[in-house]
Order: structure tokens, then sequence, then C-alpha cells
């Protein structure tokens, strides 16, 4: 293979076609395989140049077309450590690179640790020769380098041509808003990758991104989302018939983390597709020429989550609006004594709040006032919770809405200023507050 | 029946975990969180037991590293009072902070009334795993093994039961795992061979038995093979060089006390007398071991030893060193292992020449040989902890315990 382009072309193609091998699990692989799961393959053909890899929670490829700023001047497949190609690359600043593979006369077989091995086993890996790299800038000054290039028909290829129709697609631009206004809701990290997942579902067309970890959600409206064809949400109807049965067929679950990373990496010149592998609970995120390949939840697993009728449905009247600096300085303060449960008493057209320890502190109280007071109302709720949203504040005020019937369990808080943005926390319940004694 | 709360686990670690991982599984559709009690504060925990759910999920809160705190046991054995029918609590002492007094079999005062509280809940459970079976509590780490090889309808003699507790150790969950290890290929009566076979060596004592058994099988290859295993175990060449000796000098022991005109009975009784105090009445041959038992029993403390040693020798006490009353002499810890020896040179060193020397030729050599291998090993142990290749010497004292010549 010799392939010559330049610097940022090379590097954009590597950032999105090296995705699996450069994430933190290829990286931190102890495997025997590991060299290979950290490796990316390029194959250069006549028309395009395709950069892939995998690991065993996500796979990547990009096709880079050959054009002027991409010269093809010898085919050829090479599988090469990523990080290493990627940390030279980043470091030529602008300039052209060129990539030649140099095969050797005879294969060498090396070991876990890239030493060489007597003889082939299961557990090693066959070098087959070397990638030169070498950069040049205008001033015809550069660098070079050498790296090991393994045989690369020791990773068969992810076959990304299994996708066919999409569940939907989304613009960009609201999947980036989404992630960035709801992502605080999921969990940082859950081992059967439920919680730490964001949700797709919809309604009559209407698609939701949710994310939860079952005492508070964060609800955002896809406005463009677009061409569903995926099951909508299960009704409370269905749910009180039936349960959660068969609920993942109406529920995307997408790696937040990952997805985030994705979103970073897509270009915003065209809308990105979401599409499912049922058998295998894989999930596939494409754009034209940009393909990544996600582990999700098992299909039990995914019948744990709620559905998302379950908030589109329940009705809530407006209890107050309160100014977003306000109320953020009067939960920190009184969170002082109490990092988790804080007692919101709203009566006589001020809220006040009270923070009560079992660790020894005395209690502490903080009063604001409110606008649009509607009526008297009590209860505790986990400040971090709260405090989560309010980092996210999109203008200057936050609603606060308490649900219509007799169970007050939850709370929904929205910015007038961001309507494609809910969220909803639980109440703690069995608290060291006494509801019934307060003032 | 539903999941009982509040549930306190206490004792033995690795069998608390067990039991944690097995109500993990039978009550797969509570939503399990875990919290510590020194390093998450009370606030964190009652927020946490009480924060609602939108599937009004069935929650069970593990609590465990309880600290040897009145606050904290307050706060707990206030917060369990909530347990329902969707919240259970399990309380584990994970630090073994609740100790039971050796004497009474009771928990010590400053827990009992925290556990008299938390037994007041109508739907408690106490669980309590014990700790490693101390040697006083022999009889119980027996029955204990004959009851999880039972469980799996199996049957173990309490001779064979106290073999396995010397090979794995009185930890009650090394045991535990070892059995379940056990069980899955043990026959219905399980006996000594199966035992020294499959038993996996946890105790140190237990490295002894196992390489020692396989040098008295005369096979140097085995005898290497069995070394190198210890080796990969990360079992220091001294050990087993120092094992060696020991072995040598049982050997040799055993030669000159036969070749002194005791039979092989007699040996075996001697031998389990050897390093034992004082051995005015334990060296008596007119009274019976018995009596020995009974007349050494009052010369366990040291100033008993010291009297003794004063009335019948006339010892004075400056001329006595109080500060080496824990040095002890050497002892073969159970009988079996004395029978093992005699068995060894009979079997494997006389018989072979039986028709080749005569009686006292044949003491004689059998004590020069064992003199030889002893004085031989005494060497090697010297090299093996200060020279530069102690796996050649190890094996070359292998080559000598397992030698048959005379």
């Amino acid at each position: 293979m010799k392939v010559t382009m330049t610097q940022d072309i090379l590097l954009k193609a590597l950032e999105r076609g090296a995705f699996a091998s450069l994430s933190d699990e290829a990286q931190t692989d102890t495997s025997t395989l590991s060299s290979l799961i950290k490796s990316v393959k390029i194959t250069a053909n006549k028309d395009e140049i395709i950069f892939e890899s995998a690991t065993a929670l996500v796979a990547s490829r990009y096709v880079q077309p050959i054009t002027d700023n991409v010269v093809l001047k010898e085919e050829g497949t090479v599988m090469v450590p990523a990080k290493e190609l990627y940390d030279w690359i980043n470091r030529q600043g602008n300039c052209m690179i060129g990539l030649r593979s140099k095969d050797f006369d005879n294969p060498k077989v090396v070991n876990a640790s890239g030493g060489d091995a007597d003889e082939a086993t299961k557990a090693s890996i066959r070098k087959i020769g070397s990638l030169e790299l070498v950069s040049q800038d205008v001033s015809k000054n550069g660098s070079k380098w050498t790296l090991d290039n393994y045989a690369p028909d020791q990773v068969p290829s992810v076959d990304f041509d299994i996708i066919s129709t999409p569940l939907f697609i989304a613009s960009l631009e609201q999947l980036e808003e989404g992630v960035k206004n709801i992502g605080f809701s999921a969990m940082a990290k859950d081992s059967d990758h439920l919680f730490d997942s964001i949700s797709f579902q919809h309604k009559d067309e209407k698609m939701y991104m949710l994310t939860t970890d079952c005492s508070r959600c964060a609800l955002w409206h896809l406005p463009n989302a677009d061409k569903i064809t995926m099951d909508g949400t299960i009704t409370e109807e269905q749910m009180e018939k039936n349960g959660l049965k068969g609920a993942w067929k109406s529920n995307l679950l997408v790696s937040s983390k990952l997805l985030a990373q994705v979103c970073k990496l897509a270009s915003n010149t065209s809308p990105i597709a979401f599409h499912r592998e049922d058998a295998k609970n894989r999930i596939y995120v494409s754009q034209p020429g940009f393909m990544v390949r996600m582990a999700s939840a098992e299909k039990t697993m995914a019948e744990k989550f709620p559905p998302l009728d379950i908030f589109l449905i329940k009705k809530y009247a407006d209890l107050c609006n309160i100014a977003v600096g306000t109320l953020s300085s009067r939960l920190n303060t009184v969170s002082i004594v109490n990092k988790n449960a804080i007692l919101f008493i709203f009566a006589q057209d001020k809220l006040l709040l009270k923070g009560v320890s079992e660790c020894g502190h005395a209690p502490c109280k903080a009063t604001l006032s409110p606008s649009n007071l509607t009526g008297e109302f009590k209860k505790v709720w986990n400040v971090k919770h709260l405090l989560d949203i309010l980092k996210v504040a999109k203008g200057d005020e936050i609603k606060l809405m308490i649900p219509d019937g007799q169970n007050k369990d939850s709370l929904k808080l929205i910015y007038p200023d961001q309507p494609n943005a809910s969220y909803y926390v639980m109440s703690v319940e069995r608290s060291k507050y006494d509801l019934n004694d307060e003032e | 029946m539903g999941m009982p709360s509040p549930v306190l686990i206490l004792g033995d670690r690795g069998l608390s975990q067990n039991n944690i991982n097995a109500a993990k599984r039978k009550y797969k559709y509570y939503k399990w969180l875990n919290f510590s009690a020194r390093a998450n504060t009370a606030d964190e925990i009652r927020t946490a037991a009480g924060q609602g759910d939108f599937l009004s999920s069935k929650k069970a809160i593990i609590i465990q590293d309880i600290p040897n705190k009145k606050e904290i046991r307050s706060f707990l054995s206030d917060l369990v009072k909530l347990s329902s029918e969707n919240l259970k609590f399990i309380l584990w002492d994970s630090e073994n902070e609740i100790k039971v007094d050796p004497k009474t079999k009771t928990f010590n005062k400053t827990w009992t009334g925290w556990i008299n509280e938390i037994k007041e809940n109508p739907y408690h459970k106490i669980i309590n795993n014990g700790e490693t079976f101390t040697e006083k509590e022999g009889g119980d780490c027996v029955k204990f093994i004959q009851s999880r090889f039972l469980k799996a309808k199996k049957k173990i003699s309490d001779q064979n039961a106290r073999l396995l507790s010397q090979i794995v150790g009185r930890d009650r969950s090394m045991l535990d795992t070892e059995i379940s290890k056990l069980i899955l290929t043990a026959p219905n009566e399980i006996d000594e061979s199966f035992i020294i076979e499959n038993a996996f060596p946890s105790a140190k004592d237990a490295v002894l038995y196992q390489f020692g058994n396989v040098l008295d099988t005369c096979s140097y290859g085995d005898s290497i093979t069995m070394m190198q295993k210890f080796l990969d175990m990360g079992v220091n060449e001294n050990v087993l060089a120092d094992i060696m000796v020991k072995k040598a000098r049982w050997q040799l022991a055993a030669a000159s006390l036969w070749e002194q005109g005791m039979s092989w009975p007699e040996v075996i009784t001697a031998l389990m007398q050897m390093g034992k105090f004082p051995s005015s009445i334990w060296h008596e041959r007119t009274i019976t071991p018995t009596e020995k038992r009974k007349s050494s029993e009052g010369l366990k403390e040291l100033e008993d030893r010291m009297k003794y040693m004063n009335k019948i020798y006339g010892m004075l006490e400056r001329q006595m060193d109080a500060s080496k009353k824990k040095a002890r002499a050497e002892v073969i810890p159970m009988e079996f292992m004395a029978d093992l020896t005699t068995k060894f040179l009979r079997n494997n060193i006389i018989a072979p020449h039986f028709n080749q020397y005569k009686e006292p030729e044949m003491k004689e050599r059998l004590v020069n040989r064992c003199l030889k291998v002893y004085l031989f090993s005494l060497n090697k142990l010297k090299e093996v902890r200060y020279g530069e290749n102690p796996k050649q010497d190890v094996m070359e004292m292998v080559a000598a315990l397992t030698s048959k010549s005379l």
C-alpha cells in the first residue's frame, strides 16, 4: 500500500475509523490479542481508503474517498497500532503525509507483549511487515517513523452492510443538544449497559431522548427526527395489561458516553441514522461514509427501562416559577448540612428550604420568593438531582410542576426558554424530616 | 416466603459474601444498593433508602463496613425499622468488629445491646458464619466439615475430616470452598487417599504433609513435579528444604529408636513423645501414655515448670531463663505422620534389601543411611539459604530423600 494525503484529512479519517481501537476499552485491553484490538485496519482501493477497527463493545468504519488531496499510488491493506499512528500524525502539523507498507520476506510471529515468539499459537500474532510514515511540509522538511504491520486477515472486517432501513434519523445538532441537556441524568457506568444509556422512544411520531437512573429522568424532544419505523412506546394500558414485556422493541438504548463521542466526530452535513440488529442486541449509528456499531443492553434488561409514556401521560399543574440563580445559591447553602435530602416547604408566597443532618450539624434554613406560587406544598427532594438540572439551565427561570392527582411523589421541572427539555425527579420518602410536624 | 429484613450477617467474610450472592440471586427482582457505613454518610444511606422510583422497584440495601461507633449503631438500628415489603436491609459486619467471647460464646457487651435491638424487628434474621476455628475447636471444625459433606450426601470420618482441616487450614470459607470443589468428584465415602490427592494445601503444615507424602513414594520424578508445583504456587525453596530436613530428622530418629531395640509400634509411640516436656516423664518406660499425659498436665505454665525443675533437679531460679518460655522443641504434630515415617523405612528402604542384609547389619546400615541423608539435607539447607542456586539444591535434597539405597 502506498498513499499520500494531507494531515488534516488523515487525522479526521483516523479519528473516525479508529474510533474503536482508540477507545479506553481497547487501549486498556490486556488480552493475548490486545495488539490487534489496539490496531486500525487501513485498506486502500482505487476509489476509496477504508479505516476500520473493532472491540467487543464497539466497532467503527470510515470511508475516505480518493480526492485531490488524497493520492493513491499502490493499493493494499495494513493493520497498525492506532494510538501510535494517531499520536504521530497529530504531531505533524499542516503537511502532507505518506504511508508506505513494506512486507517481510518471511512473516514473523510475535507474542502478546510484542516480543518474537518461537512458533505460532492461538495467542500469537502474525507480523507481516512495517508501515513507513513520512511527513513533509511546504519547506520540504518533516519526520519519518515506522510502525509494525500485522497480518490484516487475523481480524475479520465488521459487516456494516447488514443494516438497511433505519429506525429513525435525526439531525446532529439536535442530538448534540439532547446529549448536552440530558446526559447528566444517566449513570456514569452500569454493568448491564442499561442506565448508562440514552433511550430513544417515540409516541405518535414524536421522538424523545430519555435518560434515567429510575429516581430521576431527563427527557429531550427531538423535533426533527424523521423516517421513524420503530414501534411506538408502550402505553400505560399495555403496561397494565402485559407489564413491560416486549418493551425493548420500542426502546433503542444507546450508550450515552459513546453517543456523545460519535456526535463529536460526525459531520453536520447529513443526518445521523440509527439501526438495530435485533438478534445480537447491536446498535448501528451511521452517516454516509462513517458507521459505528455498539453493543446494547440485553432485551430482558431493556424491559426494565421506564417507558416514555409514564412521563408523557401524567398531568402536572404549575406550582411556581423560581429564579435559577437564587434557587441554586440557596440549595448550595442548605446542602452544607445535608448533601442529599432537603425539605421544601412552599407556603405563604415563600419557599423555605431546610437541611437537617444525622451527622451532628445544626439544621440550616434558607428562604426565597418564588413567583406565581399556586398553593401550599411540602416535600423532600434529593438536592443533587435538582442542582444537576440547574447546571444545564437555559434562561433565568425554572418552572416547578407537581402532579395533578393525589399521588404527588414526583416533580416536573422545565425551562420556559427550553421547550424541548423536561426533567422529572422522585421525592424522598421515609426521610429524617417529619413532614407532619414541620411549621 | 418473602425476604427477611433486617438481616444481620456476622463472621467469616467468604461465607458472608456467599450469603449475599445467594440472596442477590434469589431476590434478583430487587434493586440492590451497596453502602459502606464507614465511607457513606448516614444522610446518604437514609436518602437512598427513601428515594422514590418511577417503576416502584423493590429495594434491598446492603450496609457493610460497620464501625464500632455508638452513633452509627444507633443510626442503623433506627434505619432498619423502615423495613417493609418494598425495602429490605442487610447489615454485614464485613470487618469482623462483632467479636464472640471465646469463654462464654456470646457477643461482647458493646454489641449485645445493638443486636438485641435488631432482633426486635419482627422479620429479622441473624446469620452467624463463625470465625476461623481455634485449635481448641477441633471438634467443631470436624462437625462443620462433616455437615458440609453431608449436604451433598457424602460421608467423611472424624479422622479424615481432621486430616482435611490440617491440609486446608481451619478457615471456614477456605474449607467451604475446598469442600465445594471436592464434592464434585468425591466418592460417597471419603477416604484418606482421596483427600491427600485432591485437597489443595492451604495450611502451612499441609505443604509439609503433601510434599512429604510424595517423597515417601521414593519417586524422584513425582517428587520433582510436586516440588515444581509448590514453587509455582509461590512456596519458597526454604520452606521445602526445611520440610525435607525435618523429614530426614524424623527418619533418623525412627531408625535410631529401632536400632536400640524398640518394636515399630513402640517407635511410633516414642516418636510422638519427641519434644514433649518433661522428658523424665515422657521417656519413662514404666508408666502408661495416659499417666504421662496426666503427670505433665500441671506443667503447662512456666511457673509450674520452674518449680518442677527446682524440685526434681534442684535447679535455681536464676539458672533458668524465663524469657525462653516460648521456645518449643520439635514435635510430630499427628500420629499418622509418625506412622508414615516408620512405614516409609519399612516398606521402601528395608523391604527391598530384606534378603541382602541380616540384623544387626540391617539396623546399622539403616541408621547410617538416615544419618547420611540427614547430614546431606542439613548441609543443603544451608546452601538453599545462603547459596546462589536454591532450586538445584532442593532438587539434590529430593534425590537424597527418595534414594532407596542402604
